[in-house]
């Protein structure tokens, strides 16, 4: 089953989407961005779900952090955000986001259609890098 | 207008000397996130016997989301966030009238269109002109006392058109002659339309301004209003379709 990495500071929204997608999906939920990496180094989602104003933090922070390292530059991400107008895919592609979706709007089927879109083509790309030393990939 | 309460949108302020519009953005998307929330939360109730009742919280939640949405985007007008390009009215139309079908089937009211059979390319923005249409659409239904509405395009004047009207309830010729006058300068409740604050007209015409166009109503005859967008036309593409 495709693993989805949920991260949202709204935790009944969250709550929410877990109900919305845990038959079609594996979920995990975190609402701290800090302790995001933890989770994708232990648990290695094939997707991010995640919204883009954390509380007082910012998800660019975590996304750009993300691209730092190997393991997880590689893993896509879809905005799901109540913001959706203020941004464009263009300006966030460079952080793998693949897909920018608004919280007001969206339906579950288009989410679920989306989110299996988007973490087919994370999973035949970042699995298969993994077990690539940076230095092997980079060549 | 009282001068004290200033220009409330379109970042024009002197609200007590201070800028308002950062206030307003902030404003409506604080309001937009009970509301997201509130529309989340029932795709999870999924019991047949609520099935109306549920439909009907997720329409009006979504009615209040698009008037913050609006709200974040009058106050947004002066950034010069919104370019103008050439539009298809009919097709923007359609959408429109797509995306307001559920609440109209919820209210058992049709909507007619009656797109024009002269077609030119009005030049508009086009998140804003939806926004305006959708709008326009959502009051119309509201006030179609059950009977249709019709949205419509048409050119005129060298200018592009497009029109909702309603056959809700008449109003008064003086309250009419009020509205003409106060159309987008200030918010003005009618006693015939009690729902209706005058905010969403205020901004529609706020709308229709920044791509330099016009908003106008008419009374009919037979009972209703008719809101019309007046938008300029495209004088290059007019010359191919020559």
């Amino acid at each position: 089953m495709i693993k989805i990495l949920l991260v949202e500071d709204d935790k009944w929204f969250a709550e929410s989407l877990v109900l919305m997608l845990k038959k079609d999906f594996e979920l995990r939920f975190c609402s701290d961005p800090e302790a995001v990496f933890g989770v994708v180094e232990s648990w290695q989602p094939d997707l991010l779900l995640a919204d883009m104003i954390l509380g007082e933090k910012n998800l660019f922070v975590l996304l750009n952090e993300m691209q730092s390292y190997a393991d997880t530059r590689n893993i896509n991400v879809v905005i799901l955000t109540s913001s959706a107008d203020s941004i464009k895919l263009r300006d966030v592609a460079r952080f793998n986001v693949k897909k920018i979706l608004d919280k007001s709007t969206i339906t579950p089927e288009i989410l679920k259609t989306v989110l299996h879109d988007c973490a087919a083509s994370s999973r035949g790309f970042s699995r298969s890098n993994l077990n690539y030393d940076d230095r092997e990939y980079q060549k | 207008m009282n001068e004290a309460r200033g220009e409330l949108l379109g970042g024009e302020t002197d609200f007590f000397g201070v800028d308002f519009a950062p206030s307003l953005i902030a404003a409506a998307h604080e309001l937009k996130s009970p509301l997201v929330l509130l529309r989340q939360l029932t795709f999870q109730i999924e019991d047949d016997k609520d099935s109306k009742t549920v439909r009907r919280m997720r329409l009006t939640t979504e009615r209040a989301l698009r008037l913050a949405d609006n709200l974040t985007k009058a106050a947004r007008l002066d950034d010069a966030m919104f370019s103008c390009e050439p539009i298809q009215l009919s097709n923007l139309c359609a959408a429109a009238i797509e995306e307001m079908q559920p609440l109209a089937d919820a209210l058992a009211v049709k909507i007619r269109f009656r797109p024009t059979r002269i077609s030119r390319i009005a030049i508009g923005n086009r998140e804003l002109l939806h926004a305006l249409l959708v709008g326009l659409i959502d009051n119309a239904l509201h006030y179609a006392n059950g009977k249709s509405i019709e949205v419509a395009t048409r050119f005129f004047d060298n200018k592009m058109v497009v029109s909702v009207s309603d056959a809700g309830n008449n109003i008064s010729l003086d309250e009419f002659r009020k509205l003409k006058n106060a159309i987008g300068r200030t918010n003005l409740p009618l006693s015939s339309r009690p729902l209706s604050s005058g905010l969403g007209l205020m901004i529609a015409t706020k709308f229709a301004a920044a791509m330099n166009g016009q908003l106008s109503v008419k009374r009919r005859a037979a009972g209703g209003m008719t809101f019309m967008a007046c938008l300029p036309t495209s004088q290059q593409l007019s010359l191919l379709e020559l």
